[in-house]
């Protein structure tokens, strides 16, 4: 596949690749680092991207996709010495897709001037789908008391798993890569929700 | 130690330009990919004789006809040309880290055809097809010019291979159909026994294989010849090494090669044969270990991806800038070679990128 978009862990590969079937592009390989040797998705990308760059044969573009968290700047700056320590070009800035000798592009999730991770996103399209779960989710939140210790990502990553749960009668204990093919599965791939993010891979992509 | 090496139209290799070689090279690629060839392309560019050519054929098993006809001398040689076309020049240039440059250029030298004369009853003699030698032109490390070479005797009896001495690095080169010669063990043990310098070997040997191996040494029971010895556990008698096990006896003639050759080059086809997937990584750190104490460089050749693994502690073990990987490929009849830094062969490994 000429083209490859790489990711933090499994779950957002598997979303992505949904992602791009659904927009159908066919002309992509979705990766993400093996976590081994690492602690966080995002710190195992540098070497990544170097394994990629043993074989260049082909490949005419890799874009990036990762969470903004709270410091997108700092983030997208990583991302950039990344790309370069493994010989790749790098755009100037997010969102924006540089065609040097290969096309290279780094989006951050979950859209422009926006801060937050691949599971708020998610989140929001359930929401968008299921206005109900949103107050129930709320009060599941109180009622365990989560909202008071844990961090806003984690939170987000624990509702995004409850409602999962709640809603996947095929498998309750489906994973965000199991989730596209279990009955009862609440996010929507043709939300609104991830226009950005699908308009991006198809510019990225054409 | 060899820092890059170019070379032109030598088998498969149109052109060939390696800059930046390290103390370990990793050679792997497909079948037909050229792995042996560059193996080869190497030790004939460090060797740079008739003998060391048609020894590299011998490995190859083309048949060596001792007394060829005109078109046995050329099949000897044809081969070595990229597409058989002997109307190029085959041509290698290897420079060391000092800056030191070695080259040779082979071709068919047709200022030198002759016709062979097979005398018989004076005054009738038999003609023979012209021959046209083959040139081995040559300069050194030192930057000495000699030419060698290859022909037939000029009364038509027999291959004629001038002599001469190599270009300056000693060159040991294991082919993948290599089998292991007790005498020449036992001689390369016997002259590192004479300079002190056995203990290095049989301590590697031993912290590899120490519950199988008490003691090495060179004995000749009979009068066939000597052989390397092994004391083993459990057995009153000492054994010859090849019947303790092939992989430790290929284990001990590579690290023998690396001694032996010290400040020169060890050519191995196909490393992995003979050794158990959990030796692999000890037994790349003890090849770069005893290669960076003794100053020879080596080049091996694998298909195995266990064997590539068993280097990853080695390389996460801060010693990525002292491997790299070389990648054949072969398109539109042309092979091509990708030089792959430590660090990203590292980070290929750790992230399960096939490689090979």
């Amino acid at each position: 596949m000429p083209f490859v978009v790489v990711c933090e862990g499994y779950g957002d590969v598997c979303f992505v690749a949904e992602l791009l079937e659904h927009r159908k592009i066919e002309v992509c390989n979705v990766g993400c680092p093996t976590q081994k040797h690492f602690g966080d998705g995002k710190d195992a990308i540098p070497a990544y991207l170097k394994a990629l760059a043993t074989d260049k044969k082909g490949l005419k573009g890799v874009l990036i996709v990762v969470d903004a968290d709270n410091t997108p700047g700092t983030l997208f700056e990583s991302m950039v010495q990344a790309l370069n320590a493994a010989t790749f070009p790098a755009p100037d800035q997010p969102f924006a897709i540089e065609n040097k000798e290969i096309r290279v592009g780094v989006f951050l999730v979950p859209r422009k001037n926006e801060n937050g991770t691949l599971d708020n996103l998610l989140l929001e399209s359930v929401f968008k789908k299921h206005p109900e779960a949103r107050e129930c989710i709320e009060k599941f939140v109180d009622c365990t008391k989560t909202s008071k210790t844990w961090k806003p990502n984690q939170q987000a990553k624990m509702k995004l798993s409850a409602l999962v749960a709640a809603y996947c009668e095929g498998n309750p204990w489906s994973s965000l890569a199991w989730v596209w093919s279990t009955k009862g599965n609440p996010i929507p791939i043709d939300s609104d929700c991830f226009a950005d993010l699908a308009d991006f891979l198809v510019a990225f992509c054409g | 130690m060899i820092k890059s090496f170019r070379a032109k139209n030598f088998r498969c290799f149109e052109e060939l330009d390696l800059s930046d070689l390290r103390r370990l090279n990793i050679i792997v690629g497909k079948n037909a990919a050229g792995k042996t060839a560059l193996l080869e392309a190497i030790r004939l560019a460090l060797g740079a004789t008739p003998s060391v050519a048609v020894s590299l054929n011998q490995y190859r098993g083309v048949t060596f006809f001792p007394n060829p006809l005109k078109e046995q001398f050329e099949s000897q040689w044809n081969s070595f040309f990229f597409k058989f076309d002997v109307e190029r020049t085959i041509s290698t240039e290897c420079e060391d880290t000092e800056g030191h440059k070695a080259s040779l250029r082979i071709f068919f030298a047709k200022e030198k055809a002759f016709t062979p004369m097979i005398p018989q009853q004076q005054p009738q003699t038999t003609l023979l097809p012209t021959i046209i030698p083959v040139c081995f032109d040559r300069v050194g490390f030192s930057g000495q010019s000699t030419k060698l070479y290859a022909s037939v005797h000029q009364q038509g009896q027999g291959l004629n291979l001038e002599p001469g001495p190599e270009l300056g690095q000693a060159t040991e080169f294991f082919a993948s159909s290599w089998f292991l010669n007790p005498a020449q063990n036992a001689q390369w043990f016997s002259q590192l026994s004479l300079e002190n310098r056995e203990q290095e070997l049989i301590d590697a040997v031993k912290s590899e294989f120490g519950s199988l191996i008490n003691d090495l040494s060179v004995l000749a029971p009979t009068p066939y010849g000597s052989s390397v010895y092994a004391t083993v556990p459990f057995l009153s008698n000492k054994i010859p090494l090849s019947l303790v096990s092939a992989g430790i006896n290929r284990f001990f003639t590579v690290l023998a090669g690396i001694l032996f050759r010290r400040s020169g080059v060890v050519l191995v086809d196909e490393i992995e044969n003979g050794f158990y997937f959990d030796r692999l990584p000890a037994f790349w750190t003890t090849i770069l270990r005893l290669a960076s104490q003794y100053d020879t460089q080596v080049f091996a050749s694998t298909h195995s991806m266990e064997c590539l693994r068993g280097l990853l502690p080695l390389l996460q073990d801060h010693h990525a800038d002292e491997v790299t990987l070389l990648r054949i490929e072969r398109q539109n009849g042309s092979s091509g070679v990708t030089s792959i830094k430590g660090e990203f062969f590292e980070a290929a490994l750790e992230q399960n990128f096939e490689i090979r």
